[in-house]
């Protein structure tokens, strides 16, 4: 919802983690576009906004 | 003459004598309250210094605004701290011991707030296999699971002893750590130890912020 509006101009990295596990999960936005997800396998909703 | 010297000796040494007793006596409630005070140094309220206090209203001024759950470590940062486990440590003790300074804390919990990422990963290895009843982790499996060296583990073992999430013991098996309290292994899996950071780059600042 942020990354969408209040920073929909910007270049927004998300540092997540698997709830189920430990794996890190790494997500990056650039002007509300996805540009990047680490690892390739996980799983993105994207709701709210 | 000797009788007279001794007398006078005599007289000073039981004026020496009850001197000492009183000093003794005078001393006395000062060396318990110092014992005490120390005590409470470990356990009670912690005395913040003005620059952690600083981290502390940067904390207060953000938690809650767009979703913010901002943790220390984010916040010792933005107002130019440079890292310290220790200066963490007084601070988010500060935030365990008054959840009233704000509802984040209370709603997310502390651990939520004073944790680092890491952190928060050795102890999920650790309080997962606990709660699964499988055998406690070994040092060089929690690094594997969390991706970071086994010094960053034993940093972070050390700062979840301290925050009394684990505790030390021979009959823990693996690492050496177990968890400390029944209620971390009843949280529901899903929702302890959790972070969500963002970095908002920003004409040419970045902004580091934990959002819920």
């Amino acid at each position: 919802m942020l990354v969408s509006n209040k920073y929909s101009k910007e270049k927004v990295v998300i540092e997540d983690s698997s709830h189920e596990g430990t794996a890190r999960i790494r997500v990056e936005f650039d002007k509300g576009e996805l540009r990047k997800v680490e690892p390739r396998s996980a799983t993105l909703f994207m709701g709210g906004g | 003459m000797i009788d007279s010297v001794f007398h006078v000796g005599r007289s000073r040494t039981i004026a020496g004598l009850a001197l000492a007793i009183c000093f003794i006596l005078m001393l006395m409630p000062a060396t318990s309250q110092t014992a005490f005070n120390n005590q409470t140094a470990a356990t009670g309220d912690t005395e913040l210094s003005p620059q952690e206090k600083k981290v502390i209203e940067h904390l207060l001024g953000v938690w809650g605004k767009d979703h913010s759950v901002t943790s220390v470590d984010q916040a010792m940062e933005a107002v130019g701290m440079r890292p310290s486990d220790e200066t963490r440590f007084r601070i988010g003790l500060h935030i365990k011991q008054h959840p009233e300074l704000h509802l984040v804390i209370r709603q997310w919990g502390w651990e939520t707030l004073v944790l680092t990422p890491n952190e928060k990963l050795i102890a999920r290895v650790i309080i997962n296999a606990a709660r699964d009843q499988k055998p406690a982790p070994a040092l060089a499996e929690i690094a594997k699971a969390v991706a970071v060296s086994q010094n960053d583990v034993e940093r972070g073992l050390v700062m979840l002893e301290r925050y009394q999430i684990l505790k030390r013991g021979e009959s823990a098996g693996g690492v050496g750590y177990a968890v400390a309290a029944p209620r971390y292994l009843n949280w529901h899996p899903r929702l302890d130890f959790i972070f969500h950071r963002m970095a908002i780059s920003s004409g040419g600042a970045t902004i580091l912020t934990s959002v819920n």
